[in-house]
C-alpha cells in the first residue's frame, strides 16, 4: 500500500483525547470521580500501612502503590481511548490512482484503536503486578485492610480485561469494515469505468458514424477514408484505454478530436469548434474519458436542435491549485437542470469516487447558450506517480 | 410512387436518393430538419415520406404529428433500434435503421407500393406513435428544447426557453412568449407528456414554466393564483395546487 500522506486536517490522538473527556457524559464523569475517589482512598490506606513497617513488607507494599497507581492511570486512559473509538469514523475516502491503492483518511481513528489493546493490557499487567506484591505483603506479616485492597484491585483488573477484550473486538471491526470499504469502492469504480466504456461505445455514436461513411463513400470517398481512421482511432483508444481510471489531460484532447472529427463530418458546416488550453493543463491528471461526454452533451442538446447549428468551445485552464475545464455552447437547451443525460451523471460518479468532495460539474446557462464545467484538483503526472508510490 | 427525404445529413440524403432512383421511386424533395420536411410535405404531396428520427427543429415524431391530409406513408430511419421496434413491423409504419441496406430500403418500398394500391388509410394511428416513441425514448431520452407552433400557413420552431406558459382558449392551445402568442396543434395533455418537467399543469387551461413563476398566493378555497415572471396572473385550480406547491419547493 502507498504510504499515507501527512493530512494537515486530521486531528492528532492527544486531541481526541482532550476532545473525548470534554465530551463525557455527566454520569460518567460522576463515576469517573468516584473510581478515583476509592482508588485514592486505596493507596492513602496503603501508605498509611507502610508506615510503621521495615524490609522487604514494605518495600512489597511501596512498589505495590507505584505499581498499582500506573495501572490505575492506563486503565483511565484505555476507558477514554475506548470512548474516543466511537467518534464518527466517515472521513473522507480517497482514492489515490489505479486498483488497490485506495487509503483511507482516518488516521487518528485508527491509530487510537491499534493503541488500545496494548495500552489495556500494560494496565492489566501492571494492577496483576501490584496485586501479587500486596499477597506477597500479606504472607510476609498478615493484614486483614491490604486484603481488602487486593480484591478492590482484582476488581479493576478485571475491568481492564473487558477494555481489552472490547478493543480487540472493535479493532477487528473496523478492519472488516475497511476491507469492505475498499473493495466497495473498488466495484464502484468498476461500475463506472463500464458505464463510460458504453458510452463510448454508444450505438447511436457507432451507427450514425457508419451512415455517414456509407454516404460518404459514393460522393467523396476521400472524406469517407479519414471518417473511417478517425472512427479507428476513437474505438481504438475506447478499447486501449478501458483499463484505465485516469490518464493526463492530453490524453483526453487526443481522444475528443478524434470524436469530434467524426461528429464534424455529420454535422458539416454546422458546427464550429473552438480551443482554448493553458499549455500547463496538458499535463494534468484527470478521470479516463472525462472530456468526451461534455462535449457529447453539448453536440446533444446544443448543437443539433438547431437547424442552423452552432459553436463549441472547449477550454481548460488552472489557477492555484485548481483544473477547471469548461464546454460551451451557443445553442438553446432551454434549461440547464433539464441538460444531464446519463454521460454526466456517470462523471459525477468517478469525480467523487477519486476526488469525493473536492470536485465537481456545473451545468449552466450563459449568455449565449449551454454551459458545463468540471472543476477539480489539479494534479500533473508526476505528483500522481508519487502519491501512488510508484 | 413519389417519395420525400428527410436527413440532416447531406451526404446521407444523397445516398438516400440515389439509392431510391435505382428501385425505380421517384424522388420529388429533400429536407434537412423537422420544420423544412412538414413544409416540403405540404407543398409537394408525396406518397411517402422516408424520415429521419433525430433532427434539427422537430424531431421524426413531431413531423408526423403535424402532417396534413393528404398525409403520405411514413416510413422512419433510425440509427439504432432495439428488438422493441420490431413489434410494429407489421402495423402502419414502416422503418429502416441505418445505415440502411439496399435489400431493406427495397422491402420497405415494396410494402408502401402494396399499401398504397390498397387505397388503405395512410394515417398513423396516434396511439401506434406514442407507443414507439415511448419504446425508442427507452433507449435515448429525448429533451425537447423545441415545439412547434403554427407560422403563416405552416408550421416553425419556438424555443421552449422562450415559452412562459401554454395556455387552452375554447379548445385552442397557444404558447405565450415575451413576443405574443403562438397557436400550436398539440393538446395541453399532449404537451405535458412531451415536455420534460420544466413544465408544470396548473389548471386544464395552463401549462406553465416552473422557472417563471415569481410567487403564489393561496386562495381561501384551496386554489392558489400564480403571478409569474412576466407580470401575468394565472389560478391554480384547488386539485393541482398542492402539487404545484411542492414543485416550488
Amino acid at each position: 500500500m502507498a504510504p499515507v500522506p501527512h493530512d494537515p486536517e486530521s486531528p492528532r490522538v492527544a486531541d481526541v483525547i482532550r476532545g473525548t473527556l470534554r465530551q463525557l457524559p455527566t454520569h460518567t464523569r460522576r463515576a469517573v470521580r468516584a473510581v478515583v475517589l476509592v482508588w485514592l482512598v486505596l493507596i492513602v490506606l496503603q501508605i498509611w500501612d507502610i508506615r510503621d513497617r521495615s524490609g522487604a513488607s514494605a518495600a512489597a507494599e511501596l512498589a505495590s502503590v507505584l505499581l498499582g497507581t500506573a495501572g490505575f492511570m492506563l486503565l483511565g486512559l484505555a476507558q477514554v481511548l475506548r470512548a474516543a473509538g466511537d467518534l464518527p469514523t466517515a472521513r473522507p475516502v480517497r482514492v489515490i490512482t489505479e486498483r488497490t491503492a485506495i487509503i483511507v483518511d482516518a488516521p487518528a481513528v485508527r491509530r487510537i484503536l491499534m493503541a488500545l489493546p496494548s495500552v489495556g493490557v500494560a494496565a492489566v499487567a501492571l494492577i496483576s503486578a501490584a496485586i501479587a506484591l500486596l499477597v506477597a505483603r500479606v504472607w510476609l506479616g498478615a493484614s486483614p485492610v491490604v486484603l481488602l485492597i487486593a480484591i478492590m484491585y482484582a476488581a479493576a483488573v478485571v475491568a481492564a480485561v473487558v477494555v481489552v477484550g472490547d478493543s480487540a473486538k472493535r479493532l477487528y471491526a473496523y478492519g472488516q469494515e475497511q476491507a469492505a470499504r475498499a473493495s466497495r469502492m473498488e466495484a464502484q469504480l468498476a461500475d463506472a469505468r463500464l458505464a463510460a466504456l458504453q458510452a463510448q461505445m454508444n450505438p447511436h455514436f457507432l451507427f450514425n458514424a457508419l451512415n455517414t461513411v456509407a454516404a460518404l463513400t459514393r460522393t467523396d470517398p476521400h472524406a469517407a477514408e479519414t471518417t473511417v481512421e478517425n472512427l479507428s482511432e476513437v474505438l481504438r483508444t475506447t478499447l486501449e484505454r478501458s483499463e484505465q481510471v485516469e490518464g493526463t489531460l492530453a490524453d483526453e484532447i487526443r481522444f475528443v478530436s478524434a470524436y469530434l472529427s467524426v461528429e464534424r463530418q455529420r454535422f458539416g458546416e454546422r458546427l464550429t469548434v473552438g480551443w482554448d488550453l493553458a499549455p500547463e493543463t496538458l499535463r494534468a491528471v484527470v478521470p479516463a474519458f472525462s472530456m468526451q461526454p461534455l462535449v457529447e452533451n453539448a453536440l446533444k442538446h446544443g448543437i443539433s436542435p438547431r437547424a442552423e447549428g452552432g459553436r463549441l468551445r472547449i477550454s481548460a485552464e488552472c489557477r492555484a491549485d485548481r483544473l477547471r475545464i469548461a464546454v460551451e455552447d451557443d445553442g438553446d437547451g432551454f434549461d440547464a437542470r433539464y441538460r444531464e443525460g446519463t454521460g454526466l451523471g456517470n462523471l459525477r460518479k468517478r469525480l467523487e469516487v477519486i476526488h469525493g468532495t473536492a470536485a465537481n460539474v456545473t451545468v449552466d446557462r450563459t449568455a449565449l447558450g449551454g454551459r458545463v464545467v468540471v472543476d477539480l484538483p489539479f494534479v500533473t503526472s508526476g505528483v500522481a506517480d508519487a502519491r501512488a508510490g510508484r | 410512387m413519389r417519395v420525400l427525404v428527410v436527413d440532416d445529413e447531406p451526404a446521407a440524403r444523397q445516398r438516400l436518393a440515389a439509392m431510391l432512383e435505382e428501385l425505380d421511386v421517384e424522388v420529388v424533395g429533400e429536407a434537412a430538419d423537422g420544420v423544412a420536411a412538414l413544409a416540403q410535405a405540404r407543398a409537394l404531396a408525396p406518397d411517402v415520406i422516408l424520415l429521419d428520427i433525430v433532427m434539427p427543429e422537430a424531431d421524426g415524431f413531431e413531423v408526423v404529428r403535424h402532417l396534413t391530409p393528404p398525409k403520405p406513408l411514413v416510413i422512419f430511419q433510425t440509427a439504432y433500434s432495439d428488438h422493441a421496434i420490431k413489434a410494429f413491423e407489421h402495423e402502419a409504419l414502416d422503418y429502416v435503421v441505418k445505415p440502411v441496406t439496399r435489400a431493406r430500403l427495397q422491402q420497405a418500398i415494396d410494402r408502401a407500393r402494396r399499401r398504397l394500391s390498397d387505397r388503405g388509410s395512410t394515417e398513423v394511428p396516434a396511439a401506434l406513435l406514442a407507443r414507439v416513441e415511448a419504446v425508442l425514448a427507452q433507449s435515448r431520452p429525448a429533451r425537447r428544447s423545441r415545439v412547434l407552433v403554427r407560422h403563416g400557413s405552416g408550421h416553425r420552431a419556438l424555443a421552449l426557453r422562450d415559452v412562459t406558459r401554454f395556455t387552452a382558449n375554447d379548445g385552442l392551445v397557444s404558447a405565450v412568449t415575451s413576443s405574443g402568442q403562438f397557436l400550436t396543434d398539440y393538446t395541453l395533455n399532449e404537451l405535458e407528456a412531451r415536455l420534460p418537467g420544466a413544465f408544470i399543469r396548473v389548471s386544464r387551461a395552463d401549462l406553465v414554466q416552473v422557472d417563471r413563476i415569481d410567487r403564489v398566493a393561496s386562495n381561501g378555497d384551496g386554489s392558489a393564483t400564480l403571478t409569474l415572471t412576466d407580470g401575468d396572473v394565472v389560478r391554480v385550480s384547488r386539485r393541482r395546487a398542492a402539487d404545484v406547491r411542492r414543485s416550488l419547493e
